[in-house]
This record gives structure tokens, C-alpha cells and sequence, in this order.
């Protein structure tokens, strides 16, 4: 047994040293000779570790096919910031990276994006092709580190034949259309509007605090701004919706999964859960379509890709050529993209035959004109902690005193914000 | 030879009370041995769930019934995440046997010398080191992360196999299981080669080292597991696709295949089923292992 | 050569410097450079920007009132309700795990390999398939408590339930490893003992009382701390199953322990300074802890 083990052993080294030879990381080097780049090699990283992952793939597939003199290596992983990261501090960092929108300030402070005001106006993108919220996101400190791939919004979805059954054939557009059909669809056993007390409610939140005239932060971001008699207002509607329309307590997902089994009428959550709850994904007519306007005026949550040039030591010109060139591409054909069940962000290809045959993507597509982003300030993303911890309290019950929790949670996210400001000063700077 | 036995005579009384202290003990024994078939079914309860999970397709995961068999068993779990490059599983367990097996062997040859070193050899201070060692044990993992990770970026060992293999080779139970063998070897050996002129290097070698042939390999099994097994390290410091490993891959899983817990399940079967088979085979090294590490020295 | 300095001998320390050397650049270098690293606002991607704070990062951790201190507080106290929670269920269940094994039936040994099994396996298999367990639509733990009219709790959300998760999985890993230990020692116990306690009139249960029990206590004492301390290091379970979910209103989460926080502290946010502080303080708790356990074990020796 033991000569045995011995032997096991010994072949696994050899093996596994062998192993180690071959293969192994190394972003492969280009040295930057100046005039002629011949074949660059780009590494692209993004998160889409899921089902609209291989559309992104078809379109790195068809730009490698069009452009013999660039090749895309397309690398998607999970624990994308912490992936990020390391790759920064180990000068790993791709060429080109995809980027949530509230994550750009922060990544570009922590010097893991650089800016790409030059390589802007030679890929010809301008301002003007895309709403005004998601193109500010790229811009930091005043320079513009990313480019706009997609907006993906608040959707709202509904059960077609629940509402046909009650007698209504278009869904709602505004809050008295909402709570007519989610009153019609109460009861035995229906629920007409269900809400869970995590995600998305907190991004719920945001949609009606901007549909009832406020915001989460003031203009440059250094209070929370969510207290006011607007977020009240809302935090309260969703409360009140709850109580009337929707199980109490439901877990992340867990609405989702009720909508599924057809006893729901209508439910809110992002753009990507089309092919989880619509079309294929139900046994009934599940359909998606823009979210109301509950409030005086039209706000939609969304999130954004964003496209960026990650730092790196040594910059090679050839290949930021290549990046913008392979960027400019990835816009212009973000109608494939679209068919992953994202919205492209400029308005050009959203303005297209092509685009305007994808449904429901096409229906949801005007509502992006109404999405707001945080202000483009580093860390961001931490001060909505509180605000998430916040409304989670509310719609679980454990609190009922909404100004309560809101000022608790915008006094903590001021204390956040107060940090940021000291931890990361007024501009990236570079080591 | 002896005699054969004779049947004894018992009065009744005394024949009455053992026929029942036998039925005690049997119905004792049938009692123990119910309990710990109950025992074992719920240790294995979870790992048959997650192997029969599995085999299932999505729509049948929410099904009213629960079908411990599936009612129709397939592979595409398995065959979706072996060809997803997303989940490059087979990447992944090459990589894990490459840190786990380097790891080992450098585990087992500092370990060894180190161990031996402070079982035998005198030098001013060795017993208060050793304590140093061991007292290390007691402080929390988490401290050391964040300044062993600047460590590994510094020395240029981020996301890369050294990364993973170079701070491990730090850790200290292997150097207290080496000694407390070292302990245990008759010290006669060792003086003998001594006297016959042999110096500290020859007696370690050709001596001593091979008797430490099955405490080598106790160790190389638990080691090779750890290391095996290593989750948070590898989450932080092997981020490149090409040196993830499994464990940290299995999380990766997770997060890229929401509720879809039948394509999770399979990649948690890829990835316990070759620890589990080892453990099958080799199951007596690594409980003895264990065994001989909490009695004291 | 009568008197005179004795040759020094550099031998031993050719045995023991490979070692040595990782372990300091990999233990004691960090043990300093972490505290060193608490007294600045640190993060390791923007080195330039490393501001001497002071004891600024610990006084925030002692501020009632500041988002640390809710945070840190909080998983401090989620720890403590873990090693409450735990640790007796992982002495008294391997103790009687042990007990069984050792009544030396046949095919105990088939029965010993079975129970140490999912030790073997790593935190993110055993996380993961305790989460779809316990997941509240389709997990098996649901179902049947459905079947049987039982409540169904969400068990990944809601408290208490959470805490139970990431104890029953727990559990369910590690007993084996305290089992084998209790199993070794309590073979080590000369059967005469035994045999003179049944003389005496003693039953099983007496006999493990007044014999087993005493002559464990060693082995218990070590134990007993070693598993306080394991529980304390806790934090794959939690990460996976939870992610230290339900989230509180005050800050932090309800299943988030003290090294989760830490590892959030320092790897996703980026204050390493803080996180510095937090495992500074966490690793005098746990070094006084450990100096009183031994203090009271050598007395009772």
C-alpha cells in the first residue's frame, strides 16, 4: 500500500510539473515597435458569466472574423471587482473591460481605468448620441474614462393571460391603471403585484424617490438626499402596494419564482430576467413591457455597461488603437448585444430596423430616456449600503418607521460619503 | 487437549437470567447498530440529495414531488458545464493538482527538516522558537491576509502558481507532526550512527528519514488535501483564468448559473467525487492522521 | 583542549531555516506589518495616497454611533452567537459519536470512515450543497417539513434561521474530525478500568461518568479550544450560504462574522488600514481567550 502511495505520488509530481510547463497565464506581450503593429492581441474581461454571455461572444466572434489585423480574446468571470483588483495590483489588467456604471468613478480612483479622452474623438463617439445620465457616468474628475455599451432598466412584467382574464389588455402606464388591475388580480389565491423585500427593492426604491421628484444624493454627491418628503412618499406607495397587492416577506427571487407558477399578475425587476419569466421561460403569456409612471414624473432604475481601458505599465499605442477600434465596433453592433436582452445605449442603433424587431426589448427601449445614474463620485456603491439595509427593513417588516429608517440610513451614508471624500481626494492620482 | 466442555447444569433460575441477558445484548446490539445506520443515513442524506440533483433537468428541480431517482436522469448538467468556457472545470482541476502536489512535496521536505531539527538537534532557543510556532496557531487566519496578499503582489507571485504555494509552505502543523514523530523514533538509532561516525546530515538521510516513510505519507495526504480544499487563498490571489482552481471555480459556478441548482449540483459532484474516492482508498491515512494529532506529545 | 567556547554548531539551523524563513516572511512579517498597517488609511492600489491616521482606525471601531462600530460590533456579537451556538453541538455530538464507535461491534470501522467523510470535503462543496438544501422553493429540507404540515421558514433569510444553516452545516462537516480525536483517546483507556466498574456495579452510564470522562478530560480541554477557536476563524459557510445576509437596519448582517467583515473591509472595500485594526483587536480577544483556557487547564492538572 504504501509503495503504492509512494508511486501515486511520485507521478503526480512529474505530472503536475509537467503540467506547469505548458499552458499558464501571460497576457501575451506586444512591444510597441512605433510604426508597423501587425496582429495586435487584445484581452477583453467581462462579467457575463450567464446566459446572455455567448451573444457577447458572437459579436468578438464576428469582429476577430472582419479584422484580420486584431485578435479579441474574450475572458468571463465571476467576482468581477475582486478579479479586477488583484489584476491591478498584479499589472495583469486586460485591454479593454466592461465596467458597471456606478463602479467607474471608483475604479478609476483606484487606478485600475485610465482615461480615454484622446482615444474618444478618434473613434468618433459623441456625446449626443446617448441619454444624458448614463453618458455622464463615464465622465470622472473631469476626463472620460468609458464608453456607454448598454442600459439595462427596471422592466415591469406581467402575466398577459391573468390580465386578459380580468379584462384588461394593455398593461399600466400610469398609478391608477396600476392599482386597478392589481386590485382586480387579488385574491383566491392571485396576487396582483408582488415585491420582494430584496433585490430589487432598493433599486425600486430609487425609481419611485426620482418618479416622486427626488434623488438618492445631491448634485455632487456629497449627502444623501434620500430623507426628503419624496422618499417617503415612496418608500410608503411601495409599503402600501405590498400590503394590498403582494405576499408580505418574500425573499430575493422569490417573486420571481411565484410569477412563474402563473399566480401573479405583475412583478418589477431588471431587464435580464426576460428569458427567465417571458416568452419560453413561462407557461403563460409572459410579456415585459416599460414600467409605469407611478409618480408626477417619469423615472426608470437602470443600470449600465460600461466599456473601459484598464491601466497598464507600459501603454502600447498599437493596442489602444486596436481597443478603440475593437470599442467603436462593439457600439455600432450593440444590436446583437441587444438580443442577450440588454438595451443599447446609443441612441443610433436603438433608432434602428434592426433594433425595433427585437420585442420586448424594442417596447422597453423609450423608458431609458427617463434613467437616472448616481452622481460619478468614488464609492458610491458603498454609501447606498445603508439605503439598501434600509428599505429591506421597511418591506420586511422589521421597522414601520419609514423617515426613521431613511434619515438613520442617509445619516450613515453621509458618514460614508465624508470618508470617501478624505480616503480618496478630489482626482485619481497615479503611484 | 482439554476436555470437552460438559453442559453444566443450571437451576432454572440462573439458565432463565442469562437466556435473558442474552436477549438483552441482542436486542442492545440491534438498537446500536439501528442507531448508527440512522446516523450514517443522515451524514450521506446531503451527498445523495446533491448526486441526485444532479442528474435532474431544470423544470423537474421545482416539481411537486420530490424524486430522489430523477424521473428522467441526464447528463446535461454535466456536459454543459464541461463545455461552458466560462466554467472551465477541467482547467480548473488541472490547476488544483498542479498547486496541491507542489505544494505537498515542498511541504513534506520542509517539514521534515524542520521537524527533525527541533525534535533532535540542539541549539540555543529551540525550545522557546518552537512555542513561537505553535502559539501562531492560535491567532485568527484573517490578520494575515491582507499584508500576505501586498507581500505576494510585491514579490511579483500574484496569479500565479507561487502565489499559492509560497505562503503555504509557511504553515506549521506539518513541522509539530514531523517532530512529535521525530519524538518518537528510539534515540539508540541515531547514537549508534553517531558513534559509528556518521554526521547529523548522514543520520537524517539514511537513517532516520526512512523510517519516517508512513508518517510522510500521513502527512503528504493531509497536506495534499488542504491544499486541495483551499478555498480563501485561492479566491484572492489565483484571479487569472488560466491558474483558478477548483474550489474558488466552484463559486464562480454559483454566481454564473443562478437557480439553476442542477448545474451546480453536478459541478459540486465534479469536484467532491475525486477528494471522495481518495478518501475511499486511502480513508485509514487521513483518520489516523487526525487521531494522532490530538493526543498530546 | 581542556576549556574554551563549545564549537558552534550551525547544523540545526540548516534543518530548520527553509521553514523558518517562509514562516517569517509569511507569519511574522505579516503579524507586524499589520499592525503597522492599522495606524494608516491604506489601500494597496493607490500607495501613494497612505495617510498616517493614528489610532483613528481603531477609535472609529469605539465610536458608538459610526457605521464601523455598528458593523464591527455586530459581527463581533454575530460570532459570539455562533460559538454559543456551535460549539456544544461539536463536543457533545462527536463525544457521542465516539461513545458509539466505541462499543468495538463489528463494522464500526465502515461506520467511522462514513461519519469523518464530509471532512474531506472542501467549505465551498459542503456551503453549496447546504445552500440548496435549504433554499425555501425546491430545497429538501422544505419539502418534507411541507409534507409533514411543518412550517417552512426561509431559511436563507430570515433569523434565526440563518444562523441555524450555517450551524447545521457546520456540524454536519466537522463533527468527524472531534469524533476521531475523542474515538483515539478513549481507546487509549486500559478495558480493566472498565471491567472494574462493571464489578463494582456500575452501569454504561456510570461507567462514562465516573471513568471515560475523567480520564478525557485532556483531550477535552484541548478540544473544547480548538473548536472555540475554529469557530471563531469562521467564514467560507457564511460567504456562500448568506453572504451575511438578512441584512440589519443598522448596519451589517446577521450572519456576517467577525472575519467576514474583515475580508469585506479589506478586499471589497478598500480599507485595509481598518481591516488592519479590526484583526488586531480580534487577535488579542482571541490570544487573552486562549491564555485564560490554558491558565485554568494547567491549574486543574
Amino acid at each position: 500500500m504504501k509503495s503504492r502511495l509512494w508511486t501515486v505520488c511520485a507521478l503526480l509530481l512529474v505530472v503536475s510539473l509537467l503540467l506547469s510547463a505548458c499552458g499558464g497565464a501571460a497576457t501575451p506581450t506586444s512591444e510597441a515597435t512605433g510604426n508597423a503593429c501587425g496582429v495586435v492581441e487584445l484581452q477583453y474581461w467581462n462579467p457575463f458569466t450567464g446566459p446572455d454571455g455567448p451573444f457577447m461572444g458572437q459579436m468578438v466572434d464576428a469582429f476577430n472574423a472582419s479584422h484580420p489585423d486584431i485578435k479579441v480574446t474574450m475572458t468571463s468571470q465571476g467576482e468581477y471587482y475582486t478579479q479586477l483588483t488583484t489584476a491591478a495590483a498584479a499589472d495583469t489588467l486586460p485591454d479593454v473591460a466592461i465596467v458597471h456604471a456606478d463602479q467607474v468613478p471608483t475604479q478609476a480612483f483606484r487606478n485600475v481605468l485610465r482615461p480615454m479622452d484622446a482615444l474618444v474623438a478618434e473613434m468618433g463617439i459623441s456625446a449626443s448620441d446617448y441619454p444624458v445620465g448614463v453618458w455622464n457616468a463615464g465622465e470622472v474628475a473631469g476626463h472620460r474614462y468609458s464608453i456607454p455599451l448598454d442600459i439595462h432598466p427596471m422592466t415591469m412584467f406581467y402575466n398577459a393571460d391573468l390580465l386578459k382574464s380580468a379584462g384588461f389588455e394593455n398593461p399600466p402606464t400610469n398609478a391608477e391603471e396600476f392599482e386597478a388591475i392589481a386590485a382586480a388580480l387579488t385574491g383566491n389565491g392571485l396576487q396582483g403585484f408582488d415585491i420582494t423585500g430584496g433585490f430589487p427593492v432598493q433599486q425600486i426604491f430609487q425609481q419611485m424617490l426620482h418618479q416622486f421628484g427626488g434623488t438618492e444624493f445631491n448634485a455632487d454627491g456629497t449627502e444623501a438626499t434620500w430623507n426628503s418628503e419624496a422618499g417617503v412618499k415612496a418608500l410608503q406607495w411601495m409599503k402600501d402596494m405590498q400590503a394590498r397587492y403582494s405576499e408580505p416577506n418574500l425573499e430575493v427571487d422569490a417573486e420571481l419564482n411565484a410569477f412563474k407558477t402563473g399566480t401573479v399578475a405583475m412583478v418589477w425587476n431588471g431587464i435580464w430576467q426576460i428569458a427567465n419569466i417571458t416568452g419560453d421561460g413561462v407557461e403563460f403569456d409572459g410579456r415585459a413591457t416599460a414600467v409605469p409612471q407611478i409618480g408626477p414624473q417619469m423615472a426608470v432604475w437602470a443600470g449600465s455597461h460600461q466599456l473601459t481601458l484598464p491601466v497598464h505599465k507600459t501603454v502600447d499605442p498599437c493596442k489602444d488603437q486596436a481597443a478603440a477600434v475593437f470599442i467603436k465596433y462593439l457600439v455600432e453592433n450593440s444590436v446583437t448585444w441587444a438580443k442577450g436582452g440588454q438595451i443599447p445605449a446609443a441612441a443610433s442603433v436603438r433608432a434602428s430596423a434592426e433594433f425595433k424587431a427585437i420585442e420586448p426589448q424594442a417596447s422597453i427601449a423609450p423608458s431609458v430616456e427617463y434613467a437616472f445614474f448616481p452622481p460619478s463620485v468614488p464609492g458610491i456603491t458603498d454609501a447606498f449600503g445603508p439605503l439598501g439595509e434600509a428599505v429591506g427593513a421597511v418591506m420586511n417588516g422589521t421597522t414601520s418607521d419609514i423617515k426613521g429608517a431613511l434619515d438613520d440610513a442617509a445619516q450613515r451614508a453621509n458618514e460614508i460619503l465624508a470618508q470617501n471624500r478624505t480616503t480618496y481626494g478630489a482626482a485619481p492620482q497615479t503611484p | 487437549m482439554t476436555p470437552p466442555s460438559m453442559p453444566v447444569q443450571h437451576s432454572e433460575p440462573i439458565r432463565h437470567s442469562e437466556a435473558r441477558y442474552r436477549l438483552q445484548r441482542s436486542v442492545g446490539r440491534v438498537a446500536l447498530y439501528a442507531l448508527m445506520v440512522c446516523i450514517a443515513l443522515i451524514v450521506i442524506i446531503p451527498l445523495l440529495w446533491m448526486l441526485s440533483t444532479s442528474f435532474k433537468l431544470k423544470s423537474q428541480l421545482f416539481s411537486r414531488e420530490i424524486y430522489w431517482i430523477p424521473k428522467v436522469i441526464t447528463l446535461e448538467n454535466y456536459t454543459k458545464i464541461l463545455n461552458n468556457p466560462s466554467t472551465p472545470i477541467a482547467l480548473w482541476f488541472r490547476n488544483s493538482v498542479i498547486v496541491a502536489t507542489l505544494t505537498t512535496v515542498a511541504k513534506l521536505a520542509l517539514d521534515s527538516l524542520a521537524g527533525y531539527g527541533y525534535a533532535r538537534l540542539e541549539f540555543p532557543g529551540r525550545k522557546q522558537l518552537f512555542g513561537l510556532l505553535l502559539a501562531t496557531l492560535f491567532l485568527p487566519g484573517v490578520m494575515f491576509l491582507v499584508p500576505n496578499f501586498v507581500t505576494v503582489a510585491r514579490l511579483g507571485m500574484l496569479n500565479k502558481f507561487s502565489g499559492a504555494i509560497v505562503p503555504a509552505l509557511a504553515s506549521v502543523f506539518g513541522v509539530y507532526f514531523m517532530r512529535q514523530f521525530f519524538l518518537s523514533i528510539p534515540k539508540e538509532l541515531e547514537e549508534a550512527a553517531a558513534i559509528d561516525g556518521a554526521n547529523t546530515f548522514q543520520i537524517f538521510f539514511q537513517i532516520v528519514l526512512p523510517l519516517a516513510k508512513p508518517a510522510l505519507a500521513t502527512l503528504a495526504v493531509i497536506e495534499f488535501l488542504g491544499s486541495w480544499n483551499d478555498f480563501l487563498w485561492a479566491l484572492l490571489v489565483l484571479k487569472d483564468r488560466a491558474v483558478q482552481t477548483l474550489q474558488p471555480g466552484l463559486r464562480t459556478l454559483q454566481g454564473a448559473y443562478t437557480s439553476e441548482y442542477g448545474l451546480m449540483m453536478a459541478g459540486a459532484v465534479i469536484v467532491a467525487l475525486p477528494v471522495l474516492l481518495l478518501y475511499a482508498f486511502l480513508q485509514r491515512y487521513v483518520v489516523e492522521s487526525v487521531a494522532t494529532t490530538g493526543l498530546k506529545g | 583542549m581542556v576549556t574554551g567556547k563549545r564549537k558552534f554548531n550551525g547544523v540545526p539551523y540548516l534543518f530548520i531555516l527553509p521553514h523558518l524563513i517562509f514562516f517569517i516572511v509569511f507569519v511574522g512579517y505579516p503579524f507586524f506589518n499589520g499592525l503597522y498597517i492599522s495606524f494608516f488609511n491604506y489601500d494597496y492600489l493607490r500607495p501613494q495616497a497612505t495617510t498616517f491616521v493614528g489610532l483613528q482606525n481603531y477609535m472609529d471601531l469605539f465610536r458608538p454611533g459610526s457605521v464601523k462600530y455598528y458593523e464591527f460590533w455586530n459581527s463581533m456579537r454575530v460570532t459570539l452567537v455562533f460559538v454559543v451556538s456551535s460549539v456544544p453541538f461539536l463536543i457533545l455530538i462527536p463525544l457521542g459519536l465516539a461513545t458509539l464507535l466505541n462499543t468495538k461491534l463489528p463494522g464500526t470501522n465502515a461506520f467511522r470512515a462514513i461519519y469523518f467523510a464530509p471532512w474531506v470535503l472542501s467549505c465551498a462543496v459542503i456551503s453549496l450543497i447546504w445552500w440548496w438544501i435549504f433554499q425555501s422553493q425546491g430545497g429538501l429540507l422544505n419539502y418534507y417539513l411541507g409534507a409533514l404540515g411543518l412550517p417552512t421558514p426561509r431559511w436563507l433569510s430570515t433569523m434565526p434561521y440563518a444562523m441555524i444553516t450555517i450551524v447545521v452545516a457546520t456540524i454536519w462537516w466537522t463533527m468527524g474530525y472531534n469524533m476521531i480525536i475523542f474515538l483515539a483517546a478513549m481507546q487509549d483507556i486500559p478495558a480493566d478500568l472498565y471491567e472494574a466498574g462493571r464489578v463494582d456495579g456500575a452501569n454504561a452510564w456510570q461507567r462514562f461518568i465516573y471513568i471515560t470522562l475523567p480520564l478525557l478530560r485532556p483531550v477535552l480541554v484541548l478540544i473544547i479550544i480548538t473548536t472555540i477557536i475554529a469557530s471563531f476563524n469562521l467564514l467560507g459557510q457564511p460567504m456562500m450560504m448568506t453572504r451575511g445576509d438578512p441584512r440589519l437596519p443598522n448596519g451589517g448582517g446577521a450572519t456576517e462574522p467577525v472575519m467576514l467583515r474583515i475580508f469585506t473591509e479589506g478586499f471589497v472595500r478598500p480599507y485595509q488600514g481598518s481591516a488592519a485594526a479590526m484583526s488586531v483587536i480580534v487577535a488579542i480577544i482571541m490570544m487573552a481567550f486562549s491564555l485564560v483556557n490554558f491558565r485554568l487547564f494547567r491549574h486543574q492538572e
